[in-house]
């Protein structure tokens, strides 16, 4: 009578997440990336100190006149100096130290004293001076947003449909299981066999969506014996993945401005053009039909977006028009970025993430799947395809990468705008 | 805790013995369930519990989605409109306590309305609501489900309305006869209030011959009041009125057998001297032997889709009232007549009939224009592009003059207007020049193409 009821494996291990030492695991990945050497990059070093100047211009000004954006920038700022007074501490003592050291004159006792401190204090210097460097890594101006996922099957017929799916399903227990709370806005099929996904659009609606999905941007790749082949041939198909930042409710928080020109968000109506679907003959008493859906082409890219959730012809308009802002802000800031690295290819070789990179492999005979950006290679294909833990593990290597990169990035731009202005 | 509870309880309500035992009824109530917990999790922000341990709806969405299939026309439809009755049954059982007895009044009642819709009852009803343009009308039966393509006019109206205009007056009094659920005058109303200031407001009065549909009406505007709006509409929609009125003749109901339509007041008789700036109206337009969506014939009032008999043989079985329209416009001293009707075959014939009155005279040619159903959305359009002229050719002999019609859009004619010399400025698209390269003749028999 007093029976616990049956909970599902996955649930259990959920539920006893939190009970799991997190702290442990931490500091033992955290030794294994590239930017945790106590020396700190000298770029960086020096722009910490010119955020530091800023921070102290705006204090003052702060205290003569408050507004609440100069407050606001300082607040941003307060991370860096505050991580940046520390790694000077720690570094100033570490120094005295060693000179202690070095110095003949100092008796023994003093010196055994010395040595133990000089431990601990290297230890703290290596800590103030990783949180340095992740308090200079820039943020994405989105990280904070909820996005958009849009799922298409790549190269590979039916199976690449099959393929894109499955990584719909797998992102969707991925939210599940981390409490994000995701919803399909929208899922086409193809017209000739409903089972073949066309596109699916995935609304990831809890704040901070984006930085944590935007690593999965790119194509994925498969290898295995899809359920179509009858001569069990292994199959290599593609399936494309594109995260967008999602404004839907929180454009004011964002700080986007739809109507500046300027913005990435902004859309000339003029380019726009809108179309009701109708079907064509008979209409107004005759028959009586349910047509609420959208489409919105914009004219000079050709981007198309076609929204019918709603029975309401005006909510599906208000829909397709944050699914398009957000589509079109997509390739204005990937054009520009392709610039930029284009511009910087001589110092060094960044990736983009963008549609076109193959960014994973799933591979069933081995029961893997590869990260080829961080070339980290997770087994448990299963559990990754239901979007487990495993998947995580890739996801965290992925992120990781992208902010190893971004400071290579931010270290070649320092580098470059110094010798342009020597 | 919580969490063993949730999951005994999921468990409870998907295997325990109440439910139904066929298996399409079993399926079909297990999937309700799943997409319950789905939706509820969205809604609160918080994760699916446990979304393995249900099996893959795919298989069960199809079970309910052949039943819609039948009536929904598409797959694609389908899919949508159980999209929409699993909303409205969760709508309706939300102030259950939640637990295994709301979701299975949710699966029934899903069912039930799947059942309902399969048999060809229209969506609409069966929610009791539908979107008319910007506004969510009431609908009930027995009186019009509010048709999207009329709400379309209106709109192109409103964007083509010089508001401004000194001729427009700056409190219209607006007709709607045949007002049904009352779509036309309540969006009326709306989009008057957004476009004009706030110390405008327009009078309007609705007139219909059905009791249920003036309650309907009422309930209608009894809604939208009690919603927020701009200060112009809630004027508006406090001094619309809707009265009972028959607006054809009384012999045009006397054999109808119902008492409630042969001794409803006349319009001349309800109206007596008022006038009116505007008249809009959405009459019965379909000809009684035309082949119908079982739909809409089965499931949609007669009286509002199809007209009485005219007493006069040389009017077409559809257009009825169309001529009383244009006389009853005449008497209130209209300056702007809009009227819905049904293809081009009956507009030709409509815009025949109002050309032919010399009070609808724009500037220099008659006014009268044909709108289609899809017209141009965007705010700059070469209207040139959009406009097609039309020859009506009057033969008669009494008549000489053979005029222009423009025809906007493209698709199937939905409204003919017509205007008279001082609303000539009211709208941009009156003002146009029609020129006679590659048009249509238009004869009352015979149609050919000039070149």
């Amino acid at each position: 009578m007093f029976r616990t009821p049956w909970i599902c494996a996955r649930c259990t291990r959920q539920w006893l997440k939190p009970l799991r030492p997190l702290g442990l695991r931490r500091q033992s990945t955290a030794a294994a990336t590239g930017i945790t050497s106590d020396t700190i990059y000298p770029a960086l070093l020096q722009r910490a100190r010119k955020i530091n100047s800023e921070h102290h211009d705006l204090a003052k000004q702060l205290e003569s006149n408050y507004d609440s954006k100069i407050a606001k920038r300082a607040g941003e700022l307060r991370l860096v100096v505050d991580a940046l007074s520390s790694w000077d501490h720690a570094n100033k003592s570490l120094e005295e130290l060693r000179a202690l050291l070095r110095d003949p004159e100092t008796d023994a006792e003093l010196r055994e004293l010395a040595n133990q401190d000089v431990e601990q204090c290297a230890d703290d210097l290596q800590k103030a001076s990783q949180s340095l460097t992740k308090s200079l890594i820039p943020k994405h101006p989105f990280a904070d947003l909820p996005c958009l996922m849009e799922i298409r099957p790549g190269i590979g017929g039916k199976e690449a449909a099959l393929f894109a799916s499955d990584l719909v399903h797998m992102y969707q227990g991925f939210c599940a299981d981390n409490r994000l709370s995701a919803s399909l806005v929208s899922y086409e099929r193809s017209e000739e066999d409903p089972n073949q996904l066309i596109e699916a659009i995935m609304e990831v609606e809890s704040a901070g969506a984006y930085g944590l999905l935007r690593c999965e941007a790119g194509v994925h790749r498969v290898q295995r014996v899809p359920a179509t082949e009858e001569k069990g041939r292994i199959h290599t198909s593609t399936a494309s993945v594109m995260v967008l930042p999602s404004f839907s409710d929180n454009a004011d928080a964002a700080d986007i401005d739809m109507n500046d020109p300027t913005s990435d968000f902004y859309i000339d109506p003029k380019d726009i053009r809108k179309e009701y679907m109708r079907a064509s003959g008979a209409g107004g008493q005759h028959v009586n039909k349910t047509e609420s859906a959208v489409r919105l082409v914009h004219l000079p890219t050709k981007t198309t977006v076609f929204m019918q959730e709603s029975r309401s012809r005006p909510s599906n308009e208000t829909r397709a028009w944050s699914l398009l802002r957000a589509k079109l802000a997509h390739t204005r800031r990937e054009a520009r970025e392709q610039e930029l690295v284009s511009m910087r290819r001589n110092v060094v070789g960044v990736n983009r993430t963008g549609r076109s990179d193959k960014i994973r492999t799933y591979n069933w005979q081995q029961q893997r799947v590869t990260d080829h950006r961080s070339g980290t290679t997770v087994h448990g294909l299963e559990g990754i395809m239901s979007g487990g833990q495993n998947l995580q593990k890739l996801m965290e290597s992925a992120r990781k990468w992208l902010t190893e990169t971004e400071v290579e990035d931010m270290i070649a731009d320092s580098t470059t705008t110094n010798s342009g202005s020597v | 805790m919580r969490l063993g509870r949730t999951l005994g309880s999921l468990r409870r309500a998907i295997f325990s013995q109440s439910l139904p035992s066929t298996p399409s009824a079993h399926s079909s109530a297990r999937f309700a369930l799943f997409n319950h917990h789905l939706a509820r999790a969205r809604n609160t922000g918080s994760r699916v519990r446990c979304i393995h341990t249900i099996p893959k709806p795919r298989n069960r969405l199809q079970e309910l989605e052949s039943d819609l299939l039948t009536q929904a026309g598409s797959a694609e439809t389908a899919k949508l409109e159980l999209k929409w009755l699993r909303e409205h049954a969760e709508e309706e059982h939300r102030n259950q306590p939640p637990g295994p007895e709301r979701d299975q009044c949710v699966a029934d009642c899903l069912k039930q309305l799947c059942e309902e819709r399969a048999k060809g009852t229209p969506i609409q009803l069966l929610i009791g609501n539908t979107y008319f343009g910007d506004l969510l009308l009431h609908c009930a039966p027995d009186v019009l489900i509010p048709r999207q393509d009329t709400a379309t006019q209106m709109e192109w109206f409103f964007r083509r309305l010089n508001i401004d205009e000194t001729s427009f007056p700056s409190n219209p009094r607006v007709l709607d006869l045949c007002c049904g659920s009352g779509c036309m005058s309540l969006l009326f109303a709306h989009k008057f209030g957004q476009v004009a200031g706030n110390k405008r407001s327009a009078s309007l009065t609705g007139v219909d011959i059905s009791a249920k549909a003036l309650e309907l009406a009422e309930r209608n505007r009894q809604h939208l009041l009690s919603q927020n709006s701009s200060r112009s509409t809630m004027e508006t929609l406090k001094s619309l009125k809707y009265i009972k009125a028959n607006i054809l003749d009384k012999e045009h109901y006397s054999d109808a057998g119902n008492p409630e339509l042969s001794t409803a007041p006349l319009i001349y008789d309800v109206l007596q001297d008022q006038t009116f700036d505007i008249v809009l109206s959405n009459p019965p337009y379909i000809d009684p032997r035309t082949e119908l969506d079982p739909q809409v014939r089965n499931f949609e009032p007669s009286l509002a889709l199809f007209p009485p008999k005219s007493l006069n043989s040389n009017i077409h079985a559809g257009d009825t009232f169309y001529p009383r329209l244009l006389e009853v416009a005449k008497a209130v001293k209209a300056k702007f007549l809009f009227m819905e009707v049904g293809n081009m075959e009956q507009a030709e014939r409509v815009a025949d009939l109002a050309s032919r009155q010399s009070y609808w005279t724009g500037r220099g040619s008659c006014g009268v224009q044909i709108w289609r159903d899809v017209l141009p959305t965007g705010s700059s359009v070469d209207l040139r592009e959009v406009c097609r002229p039309l020859k009506l050719d009057h033969n008669d002999e009494d008549v000489d003059f053979a005029d222009l019609v423009p025809v906007f859009g493209a698709g199937e004619a939905r409204t003919v207007v017509c205007w008279t010399r001082e609303a000539c400025s009211w709208l941009d698209i009156f003002e146009l020049g029609i020129t006679l390269s590659g048009i249509q003749i238009i004869g009352h028999k015979e149609k050919r193409r000039c070149s």
